[in-house]
């Protein structure tokens, strides 16, 4: 374990030194963009919801706080699995073939590898504000509910690597590797808003085939106290599955990996 | 005139190489549509009017900036930035061929392809979702609609060409785009209607050419344009083509100067 935390700070301390030493300009920029976008998106929420007093059975405050943890769910894991976006290249270059070589758990590599700061600085901002809000609204229902978010937000992490690495898995059998993260990246899109708000095609689809409901709408649910005892059973026993799961198809996937490029 | 017809087929045929990449591409663009639809429509509930727009009328633009967008704001004119970057723009200055239109030929490849895929797909989602659509039935706003947003698309080509252009002065060139194509997704109206936003604000957005590109030609469908306003739109945007293609001619000149082919 001490091995793999030494590797990673390096692989920090790489990438730091790159995007705020090297690309100061475009670092800037992408950051102010990552930021407007996001104000965008709330001031949306408030110019709609706001004005229609409520989103369905949610009030604004709730509507707000769905987008917050949505964030915060959405650039923990792009924070935490940034090394999957880089992990097409290392494959059809043949790169790859050094990361079996290495005395490390080439999974490792894959996803976490080259941490951006940026999602770190965003990151840090966006718990004050989330913090901030939370209690200036004191939507927090009781000390229970923050202890079941927290635990929900880790099986969320849980979710989010389990489905990083069956992308990954896919893209070594397949080499396409972009476009799915990206509708990955899509579909968890749609949990800017509570989940609940869906056709109930779409929603069973977005909670039990890829569970985005899981890792968004669940944890903020149980912060305000909207959430039953059946969904958080139901979030952990699909945190362990999709965990066995891809790992299972990880393994599968190496195995049958021939090397490409090199 | 038909070697870039060639360049437009070769084009076309570039998107069917990666049939995989093409097919995730468009499913993202209905995703996309789907959580605008739903967000929508719990909003404005059955029978609610907010800021003059009940549920067919919002419902219209969600629908109908989707298209527009996957139409003008398709393009490979970014691709130049970094075709300068690399030195690849030498190959296409020594062939007898314009720059300017051979972007123009592949962006108008890209639209043909958006167009039709796109209308497809909002066909398959109107079938489905059965939502209430508004349909203009005046053929002169029509023509209208139909004039102003081909003009959008003549702007775009040059606003996005000129911004290509960067790739002369710095190899920092995809941040710029990046941060350009988030404001000019709300500033053109992409994500909302602009007249939602408070007069002041409004205000100053119609004196910058974004909202010309999809929130000007909307109004038009809509009918919240009166024709004297339509048409003075329209030669607003013809105004404001004729600006960039100015700054596009003299930038491109001056990057020629500067350009040393680094990387060749």
């Amino acid at each position: 374990m001490k091995k793999y935390l030494k590797v990673w700070l390096k692989w920090a301390q790489a990438s730091f030194i790159i995007v705020l030493g090297t690309y100061k300009f475009s670092s800037f920029l992408f950051l102010l963009g990552k930021i407007i976008r996001f104000l965008f998106f709330l001031l949306t929420i408030l110019i709609f919801v706001g004005k229609a007093k409520a989103l369905a059975d949610y009030t604004l405050n709730q509507a707000i706080l769905f987008f917050l943890v949505f964030n915060l769910v959405d650039i923990l894991s792009q924070f935490l699995f940034r090394g999957l976006y880089w992990f097409r290249q290392r494959l059809i270059s043949g790169q790859f073939d050094y990361a079996l070589l290495k005395p490390l758990n080439p999974l490792f590599e894959v996803l976490f590898s080259h941490p951006d700061p940026l999602d770190l600085i965003t990151l840090f901002f966006l718990i004050i504000l989330t913090i901030i809000f939370l209690f200036r609204n004191s939507l927090i229902a009781n000390l229970f509910s923050a202890f079941l978010f927290f635990s929900l937000l880790t099986n969320a992490l849980i979710l989010s690597f389990s489905l990083h690495l069956l992308v990954a898995a896919f893209g070594m059998i397949t080499l396409e590797i972009d476009h799915l993260i990206w509708i990955y990246r899509d579909l968890t899109q749609m949990a800017r808003i509570p989940v609940d708000l869906y056709a109930p095609l779409i929603r069973g689809f977005l909670t039990f085939i890829i569970p985005i409901t899981i890792m968004i709408t669940f944890p903020a649910k149980a912060l305000v106290g909207l959430l039953s005892w059946q969904e958080v059973v139901l979030s952990f026993i699909a945190g362990i599955l999709f965990l066995f799961g891809s790992l299972k198809f990880w393994q599968y996937a190496l195995k049958n990996y021939a090397s490409v490029g090199s | 005139m038909i070697k870039y017809l060639f360049i437009i087929r070769n084009t076309f045929e570039e998107y069917f190489i990666y049939r995989i990449n093409f097919l995730f591409w468009r499913l993202r663009n209905i995703l996309g549509l789907l959580t605008g639809y739903f967000f929508i429509k719990v909003v404005f509930g059955q029978e609610k009017i907010l800021y003059g727009y009940d549920l067919e009328k919002i419902l219209t633009y969600i629908f109908s900036v989707s298209v527009l967008r996957a139409v003008i704001f398709s393009s490979r004119v970014a691709d130049l930035a970094g075709v300068i970057q690399t030195g690849d723009l030498t190959n296409l200055l020594l062939k007898p061929i314009s720059t300017l239109r051979y972007y123009f030929s592949r962006d108008l490849a890209d639209k043909v392809l958006n167009i039709s895929f796109s209308l497809l797909e909002l066909g398959v989602i109107i079938y489905l979702l059965k939502p209430p659509f508004f349909l203009q039935k005046n053929l002169f706003s029509l023509i209208l609609f139909i004039f102003s947003a081909g003009l959008a698309l003549l702007l775009y080509f040059f606003i996005n060409f000129l911004l290509s252009l960067i790739g002369f002065w710095t190899p920092e060139v995809w941040a710029p785009q990046f941060l350009f194509g988030i404001l000019l997704n709300f500033f053109s109206g992409g994500l909302i209607p602009l007249d939602v936003l408070p007069k002041p604000v409004q205000f100053v957005f119609q004196v910058t050419p974004f909202p010309y590109l999809l929130f000007n030609p909307m109004t038009v469908y809509l009918g919240k344009s009166s024709l004297l306003t339509a048409l003075g739109m329209i030669l607003i945007s013809l105004v404001w083509i004729g600006i960039f293609y100015f700054l596009v001619r003299r930038v491109w000149q001056k990057g020629l100067l500067i350009y040393q082919a680094e990387g060749r």
